[in-house]
């Protein structure tokens, strides 16, 4: 599973789509995005993430994973895409 | 080649230069650039919410949530900026204007759905009726559909707002319907017309724009190019 971690919240929905599009080419059709170090999601990061699972999902096996914290929890509650996701809840949850 | 830029017949005559971008630019057109917004907005914010001018023309429930929710606290900035439902830009003109000239936001945005609302608040009285703010709309309904992957945005407009509505008209909207009496004013009730555009008329109205050239004289002079 390819890993793409996230920590600049300015740069957060290119860097995502670029990250996501990387690993795509590479052939990998399981993709986590490590959102542990988000503060602040807003509307368009929350969009690359939506734009990132449509894209795997045309892949055969593809799968997007969330690693998250209480910030990007809630601000997924609140647009009401949480279910449109699959959150990992490992060790340090 | 040094261009010399005219400005508008009624633009702000104050000689001062214009101060340094602020925040970041999100989107330029050829008579406004949408940017983020920053803390030194909410003194013009403070400004526009007391406009009864404003008040009754957009009925804000931005402006008024920043008025009577948040008092005008500064506060209100981080919570702006940290709600996923919403993308608040500030419009700022070319050519001779120091401070913004509005808002534009999209909110109740719908990511799943694919939709969400439009407001643009044309704040600055003297910068109403340049075109300022059917480009802002026009921006931010490509950033919708570019960033947010919309693929339907709405907006309400008083009955009496000839201007909005026009200006709706202009960026490609269409009127859906009619909210009988469902604005109050004080005094009394009014209609809310509904306008909404798809994602590819929003892309037909893309297709139609035109690339400016630096003598074209349409800045300023309030006309729409043809």
């Amino acid at each position: 599973m390819a890993t793409a971690a996230i920590d600049e919240r300015d740069e957060a929905a290119p860097h995502l789509r670029a990250r996501v599009g990387d690993a795509i080419g590479r052939g990998s059709a399981r993709v986590m995005v490590d959102l542990q170090a988000v503060t602040g999601p807003d509307a368009a990061g929350i969009a690359a993430l939506l734009e990132a699972r449509r894209v795997l999902e045309t892949q055969a096996g593809g799968t997007l994973v969330l690693r998250t914290n209480g910030v990007v929890c809630r601000a997924l509650r609140v647009t009401g895409t949480i279910a449109a996701f699959a959150l990992w809840n490992g060790p340090g949850m | 080649m040094i261009a010399v830029e005219p400005q508008g017949a009624n633009a702000p005559s104050d000689s001062r230069s214009r101060p340094a971008e602020q925040g970041v630019v999100i989107s330029r057109g050829t008579r406004v650039y949408l940017r983020t917004m920053t803390p030194d907005d909410l003194p013009h914010l403070s400004a526009w919410v007391d406009d009864p001018f404003l008040q009754r023309m957009v009925g804000s429930e931005f402006l008024q949530s920043y008025r009577h929710v948040w008092d005008k606290s500064p506060a209100f900035f981080e919570a702006i900026l940290s709600d996923p439902t919403q993308v608040v830009l500030v419009i700022e003109a070319y050519r001779g204007w120091t401070t913004p000239v509005g808002v534009v936001r999209l909110f109740n945005i719908h990511l799943l759905e694919g939709y969400a609302f439009l407001e643009t608040i044309v704040a600055d009285v003297r910068a109403m009726k340049r075109g300022f703010g059917i480009e802002a709309g026009k921006l931010i309904s490509y950033y919708g559909v570019d960033v947010l992957g919309l693929r339907r945005i709405e907006a309400k407009v008083y009955e009496y707002n000839v201007l909005s509505m026009n200006s709706l008209r202009r960026n490609g909207f269409r009127q859906e319907g009619v909210l009988r009496q469902a604005g109050f004013d004080g005094e009394r009730y009014w209609d809310l017309v509904i306008f909404g555009i798809l994602k590819d008329e929003i892309e037909a109205v893309r297709r139609q724009d035109k690339v400016y050239l630096p003598l074209d004289p349409s800045e300023g002079n309030g006309r729409e190019p043809t």
